[in-house]
């Protein structure tokens, strides 16, 4: 299954996990598992229209999924997701 | 911005003091004198600004300009490199000024006790070869992003969260922007005491941030454009993610129809 890195600030809704594996051939439904297993992901992961936050990016193999096919980007067993939220401190 | 007069030789103790850089392959004295005539601008000089005014005047940069506002607080002082016990209540500005010209009195610090804001971003960023920005508030940041790209300036972005941190470097016209990457804010990150934090990650931000600083000014090594460098140091994390331009960004892009987040 792919491995998806969870961000410091979304780890409070994956128990503490910072790395999960997701069934899913695609982003969407590997993050569709991940909110189902984890339902306090699916606001931050995504808005009320479905769509990713504006202040999230995600990532397959180190290559932002907009330049991919988003999150109808196909996945295979080894791919590794990462989730990067905005963040500001300093 | 960059002084065009002449370049002078480094004297006898400039070239004791940066001894050790100039031996490195690719950098020499040719970087050390461009280096000695680059300003960079640093916003905020917290964990992250701080760290990165500090490596910078240790380089040996010509001239620093340092904006924030307000005094130390003693929840600073776990990952503000610069302040010391005795700093709580002094202006964060002229703390960190102090120290940076004790620390190296061949670099001009010019040190403003204000933080970015609409009415100021464009006269800093104008003194400025180079952005570096630290800032905890994505209010300043955007200010900044936007005033980097109206001007055609490189910003550092550098920022960290509890053990995680990243950087990259944008370069208007090569590199997708601020907003490319995250066109909003969390709707959470309302103040500066939303994030925890603990020293290492923000001083590793800030080393970084000042290494990205000192190739874009001297040419050495590769940048991080349009490369996001992060980390987690609770797990020892560590990769180097490709970022894109966004077409449509409402920074640097051209406006389409729609949206290019992905549905």
């Amino acid at each position: 299954m792919p491995a998806i890195h969870i961000p410091s600030s979304m780890r409070p809704d994956t128990a503490g996990r910072s790395t999960i594996s997701a069934i899913g051939a695609t982003v969407a439904e590997t993050f569709e598992t991940v909110a189902s297993d984890y339902p306090g992901l699916r606001s931050r992961l995504f808005n009320d229209a479905g769509r990713l936050q504006a202040y999230v990016a995600v990532f397959v193999n180190s290559r932002d999924i907009r330049s991919l096919d988003g999150l109808a980007t196909a996945l295979s067993e080894n791919d590794e997701i990462h989730i990067i939220g905005a963040i500001a401190g300093g | 911005m960059a002084d065009l007069r002449p370049v002078s030789p480094l004297n006898d103790e400039e070239s004791e003091r940066y001894e050790r850089q100039l031996r490195l392959h690719g950098f020499g004295i040719g970087a050390q004198r461009k280096l000695r005539s680059s300003t960079a601008f640093v916003s905020r000089v917290g964990g992250v600004g701080g760290t990165a005014a500090m490596q910078l005047t240790r380089a040996g940069i010509g001239r620093l300009v340092l904006a924030h506002g307000g005094p130390v607080h003693r929840e600073y002082l776990n990952r503000m490199q610069l302040a010391m016990h005795e700093d709580v209540g002094r202006p964060c500005s002229e703390v960190v000024a102090t120290q940076l010209r004790a620390i190296n009195p061949h670099t001009e610090i010019i040190a403003v006790n204000e933080n970015v804001c609409d009415t100021n971003v464009a006269a800093f960023i104008e003194q400025a070869d180079v952005i570096i920005d630290g800032a905890p508030l994505f209010e300043e940041r955007y200010l900044m992003n936007a005033e980097a790209l109206a001007q055609a300036k490189p910003m550092v972005t550098g920022a960290m969260y509890a053990t995680e941190g990243y950087v990259t470097s944008i370069i208007p016209g090569q590199t997708g922007c601020l907003r490319c990457l995250f066109a909003e804010r969390p709707a959470d990150w309302t103040n500066i005491r939303v994030f925890p934090a603990i020293g290492p990650g923000p001083a590793i931000v800030g080393a970084m941030a000042a290494m990205e600083a000192i190739k874009l000014l001297t040419g050495f090594g590769t940048p991080l454009a349009g490369r996001l460098w992060t980390f987690d140091l609770a797990d020892n994390f560590a990769r180097v993610l490709h970022i894109e331009r966004v077409a449509d960004c409402p920074a640097c892009g051209v406006p389409v129809a729609g949206n290019t987040r992905p549905a």
